[in-house]
């Protein structure tokens, strides 16, 4: 099993059996999880902020800092690498309120809304989401199943199963 | 499976956002019938078959409610599954409603998300 | 009360199909303000009417983001029919949080008049609760006004 770190304003993409994408500590920012069954193709992506406008020159250098910029990359990545995007199933993991309890810049809750607006406008639903509150989460996907695991507090939970494996008839929807 | 689907409601705007939903959600539109409002849905219903009714209550001319009364009037109709989309989140207009036969409720505003997760129990899930 | 419904029902409108945190209250916008006004009556316990007055650029961005289009490529006609159709759900979210065991109806959505840039800002009518957000593209103002009974029991049965 190859464990593939996510940083913070980054992204990966697996396309090979055994790897595994990983993101930590995920407070205010959001993790995006798109998984592609049939072409069993994911990536991951770790991002900040929900604007580029607010520095273009940092998303020219880093475009996964920020969600206009990262999510169509991730996209295009995964897409570059087989997947579909009617296929994909997307997750998201984040968006809390951890060094602002009072929610006064509210970072997290605008990091997810652009994300969601995002998507829509590129045509994806979100399959499921674990999003808000005040706890930090990591979020590790496994390419050659599609299992998604989440980590939050002391807990740990399998957010999606196994997919049905590269040959099958059918695919499930997602969580 | 290929779904055949008419979404009435008087906003051309709803109508546009409740089609892509169902776009998105995994389910193949083989046709997607629109209607301004009850009688237009009725008149689409004359000469179409569908797999499922999308439909407003508050709409200028015959609305959604009288449209569901259709519907459960007729030995043919009453079979598809109607899901009320509306404004009108208060308990007595919902009860009233799904006791007229429809087979789900969203209420405005709604994500998404909702709206696939009704439909899909309604209609089942799409398979690829 | 009304006012409290009339921003939880901004709120929830805005963020659930529009995808906008409008991160509190906002100042209402200047005079000479490029606005779109709609107005809608409903029928209920009580009766009342409700209007928004939206920033045009705002109606342009707000539009593209329901219909998942580009704003660029919106037509005038869809950015009036998604502009009627989200004060339409922002009524209906109102009065369903403020007559929750009464049964309202909500008349069609129309579009007043288009508030060009103008020295004088219309008044608002007596009784009227407002709401103001920033939309990020400029302002959205939502009015309710309840109609108040004109008749008591004593006059009604007079006579």
């Amino acid at each position: 099993m190859e464990q593939i770190i996510v940083g913070m304003a980054d992204c990966k993409v697996g396309h090979l059996a055994g790897q595994v994408l990983a993101t930590y500590a995920l407070g205010s920012c959001i993790g995006l999880s798109v998984y592609d069954p049939k072409a069993a193709v994911g990536g991951l992506l770790h991002y900040m902020l929900p604007d580029s406008t607010i520095d273009p020159a940092r998303s020219l250098l880093n475009p996964y800092m920020f969600a206009d910029t990262g999510i169509p990359k991730l996209l295009e990545q995964v897409c570059g690498q087989g997947a579909s995007r009617r296929r994909l199933v997307a997750h998201a993991a984040g968006g809390a309120s951890i060094m602002d309890p009072q929610a006064i810049f509210d970072i997290g809750k605008r990091n997810y809304l652009a994300l969601r607006k995002i998507l829509w406008k590129a045509g994806i639903l979100l399959a499921g989401e674990a999003v808000g509150g005040a706890n930090a989460r990591t979020v590790r996907l496994e390419i050659g199943s599609g299992r998604l695991w989440l980590q939050e507090g002391n807990g740990q939970k399998e957010l999606v199963p196994s997919f049905p494996q590269k040959g099958g008839t059918t695919w499930p929807t997602g969580s | 499976m290929a779904y055949r689907v008419l979404i009435t409601d008087d906003s051309p705007a709803m109508r546009s956002f409740v089609r892509r939903v169902i776009e998105l959600s995994g389910f193949e539109l083989s046709a997607c019938f629109e209607a301004g409002d009850g009688a237009e849905a009725m008149d689409v219903l004359k000469k179409e078959w569908v797999d499922a009714i999308l439909t407003d209550i508050n709409m200028p001319g015959v609305d959604g409610e009288e449209l569901l009364r259709r519907l459960a009037a007729d030995e043919l109709l009453c079979g598809i599954p109607a899901i009320v989309i509306s404004t009108d989140a208060t308990q007595n207009r919902i009860a009233r409603l799904l006791a007229l036969g429809a087979r789900g409720y969203v209420t405005k505003p709604f994500r998404p998300e909702t709206l696939r997760a009704e439909l899909e129990r309604t209609l089942g899930v799409p398979c690829d | 009360m009304i006012r409290a419904a009339l921003a939880r029902a901004v709120g929830d409108v805005l963020e659930s199909m529009f995808f906008l945190d409008t991160l509190g209250e906002a100042g209402e916008p200047p005079a000479g303000a490029d606005t779109v006004k709609v107005h809608l009556s409903f029928e209920g316990d009580p009766p009342g009417c409700f209007e928004m007055r939206l920033a045009r650029r705002a109606a342009n961005a707000i539009a593209a983001d329901f219909l998942g289009e580009d704003a660029g490529s919106l037509t005038p006609r869809q950015s009036t029919d998604v502009t009627l159709e989200l004060a339409n759900m922002i009524c209906g979210a109102v009065l369903s949080r403020i007559e929750s065991s009464a049964t309202f109806r909500l008349g069609a959505p129309r579009l007043v008049a288009d508030m060009v840039a103008d020295d004088t800002r219309e008044a608002w009518p007596e009784e009227t609760t407002r709401y103001t957000v920033e939309t990020g593209s400029g302002t959205l103002t939502a009015a309710i006004r309840m109609e108040t009974r004109t008749c008591t029991a004593t006059e009604k049965y007079a006579s």
